[in-house]
């Protein structure tokens, strides 16, 4: 029994552990990035990134949370303040309180997206049938048409579900997860990496769906998703002011061997292929329009990799994904005991977070988008794929409505145990900072979010304020918190006192190269990709990124203003909270704690 | 594409493995699971009012 009981004990809490580590971010965030940001190059990236700064910052993370809890802080503003020993620091931890909140506005939005198609895909899954039924229904049902539609009652509407999610998230947050909730979500979340793995196999069984059209098939698309080098065809027509526009158009198997053989470019097959002059014809390549010019372009993954714009996506995913530079892990590695294993925890919980995301996210999502729909359909917004051409996916596969409806309502529960984790942090420092009990902070914290919730739905068109709260909270801040905090964590706190304190209780030993990684490598990456990115944007002749130009361009976004607001005055009142306080004061943190 | 997936299963199945044979692991290790200790005292305030 003694020894039934302990496996009992391991499996229990190795799906604790994954359970906390997935969430919905690794089969819709994930492979939307991807694709907007260029495939394979972006996954060289993204790899580098999360050896160089996610699994480097996560230990340090855990480690400086647990130090300071031991000291009686709870929240990113306590563990700051008894990290760094300064009378700035606590001020600091405010990024931390801030992250997670201003996720949480929009985060439970999406949230209520997944309950609404679940719901769906049982009540009327008709409407992802075709790619036109369920681009009606996602315009709908998100109001991403215009500001202030998507609030509504009914299975097509929003609002029913969004209710259910921000009323079961705050009793859930109050109450505390019950043991049987906890138990329920401990193994929904292996169900869903179960379910995942078996869509995994359909979809790369799929070969090409349309025999119509056999370029559109998983092998390209899996090429599309992870081949670093691109061969484009460079469409250059005139615009109404004689300006030259660009359209880019990725080119796949034979299509690059006959662009190549029309172009009588190098590397071009000696022979004549089939049905060649078809495709040249469809693309208007062999009789192009009057203005219209076309070239071929190798794209190495060289001269993707020189955007900023890249990197700043990788590393904001990497963040995002592992919820690291969030304030969360901050919040939760507090409670831990002196002797709990930090380094294995972090391990285990990024292990299981990676092996969703690249084994299994980046191997369904985008891929089968492809297979089914082509360039077009993969390339494109996080949302529009996960939402859009997901839905579609499932629609037209056999037995895809339950495939579906359990797709999505799992997706729903990892989203609800995420919500919880991001609220935590608010809830820890509002009861620390005002000394208030937890009904009275969850309260706050309640009102504040249904604020900013709410505006996040009316602000819908374009989904504005959704997309500039992840920026800028999801990416922009993570990074700037991330980056300050394995600074404080190597340069402040000393990384060798860092490295000692991490390995109390710890099973494994942090390999020493990252001892180097962490003191020199990590901060001088993150600051170089910062800079790069602030140079490229505001000084540069890169292209400004679209989350600039709706707020400082000739036609200044609502929602992205709304976005920036929230951000703003968030971090106003934590502020003024931070600075009333009398319980950061004092360096005097009393005996640790067992 | 087979390396980078490889190396997260490999990763993954490694912890799993260090986790279920070393002894007394799986008291020391958490993920975000844990009850914040003030639920509990949320809930011995709200049984005694």
């Amino acid at each position: 029994m003694a020894a039934k009981e302990s496996w009992n004990s391991k499996l229990g809490v190795i799906l604790a552990v994954a359970g906390s580590a997935v969430g919905i971010g690794n089969f819709l965030r994930f492979p939307g990035n991807v694709a907007q940001y260029g495939g394979g190059a972006f996954m060289l990236a993204y790899v580098i990134s999360f050896l160089i700064i996610g699994l480097p910052i996560s230990w340090a993370e855990w480690t400086m949370s647990r130090y300071g809890g031991q000291r009686g802080f709870h929240s990113p503003v306590g563990v700051f303040h008894a990290v760094t020993r300064k009378p700035w620091g606590k001020f600091v931890g405010i990024i931390g309180i801030i992250i997670p909140v201003c996720i949480y506005m929009y985060y439970v939005v999406v949230e209520a997206w997944c309950l609404g198609y679940a719901c769906n895909f049982i009540a009327d899954p008709s409407v992802f049938h075709t790619q036109e039924s369920v681009g009606s229904f996602f315009t709908a049902f998100t109001g991403i048409g215009a500001d202030g539609t998507a609030w509504g009652m009914g299975l097509d509407h929003l609002g029913t579900f969004l209710i259910i999610c921000f009323a079961l998230n705050f009793f859930l947050i109050y109450r505390g997860i019950s043991k049987g909730i906890e138990m329920f979500c401990n193994y929904a979340m292996p169900a869903l990496l179960v379910l995942a793995l078996i869509v995994l196999v359909r979809v790369l069984t799929l070969g090409a769906p349309d025999p119509n059209i056999p370029s559109q098939n998983i092998n390209n698309g899996l090429g599309f998703m992870w081949n670093p080098n691109k061969t484009v065809l460079v469409e250059t027509t005139m615009n109404d002011a004689g300006e030259p526009q660009e359209n880019r158009i990725q080119l796949f198997g034979r299509q690059i061997q006959i662009a190549k053989q029309h172009f009588g470019l190098e590397g071009a097959n000696e022979t004549e292929l089939p049905d060649s002059s078809a495709w040249l014809e469809e693309t208007g390549i062999a009789n192009p329009a009057p203005g219209t010019s076309y070239r071929v372009e190798e794209v190495s993954a060289l001269s993707q990799l020189k955007k900023p714009d890249l990197w700043l996506a990788a590393a904001g995913q990497i963040f995002f994904s592992l919820s690291v530079g969030f304030g969360v892990i901050l919040t939760y590695a507090s409670y831990l005991k002196k002797d709990d294993d930090v380094i294995l925890s972090g391990l285990t919980a990024v292990s299981a977070n990676e092996f969703a995301e690249v084994g299994i996210g980046g191997l369904i999502t985008v891929p089968a988008a492809f297979a089914f729909f082509g360039v077009t359909a993969s390339v494109g917004s996080t949302f529009g794929l996960g939402f859009q051409t997901l839905p579609n996916v499932f629609g037209m596969m056999p037995a895809g409505n339950f495939f579906g409806f359990l797709f999505f309502f799992l997706l729903f529960l990892a989203a609800v145990t995420s919500s919880l984790s991001m609220l935590q942090p608010g809830i820890a420092f509002l009861e620390g900072a005002m000394d208030i009990s937890r009904k009275q902070s969850v309260a706050i914290l309640g009102l504040i979010t249904a604020i900013g919730a709410g505006a996040v739905v009316y602000f819908s068109g374009g989904v504005k304020m959704l997309d500039h709260l992840d920026f800028w909270g999801g990416n922009f801040l993570i990074f700037i918190f991330a980056t300050i905090q394995i600074i404080t964590f190597s340069w402040l706190f000393g990384v060798k006192k860092g490295m000692q304190e991490a390995h109390v209780g710890s099973a494994i030993r942090i390999p020493r190269v990252f001892q180097f990684l962490m003191f020199l490598v990590t901060p001088l990456f993150l600051i170089s990709i910062f800079i790069m990115w602030l140079w490229d944007k505001f000084a540069g002749a890169g292209e400004t990124t679209y989350y600039v130009t709706d707020l400082f361009g000739k036609n200044p976004e609502t929602g992205a203003w709304a976005a920036v607001a929230a951000i703003l005055l968030f971090g106003l009142f934590v502020l003024v909270v931070t600075l009333n306080s009398s319980r950061y004061k004092s360096y005097d943190h009393g005996p640790e704690q067992g | 594409m087979i390396c980078s997936v490889s190396a997260v299963v490999l990763l993954f199945i490694w912890c799993l493995v260090k986790v279920l044979t070393t002894p007394g692991e799986s008291e020391h290790m958490h993920g975000f699971e844990q009850e914040p200790p003030d639920v509990a005292a949320q809930r011995s305030r709200d049984a005694h009012q």
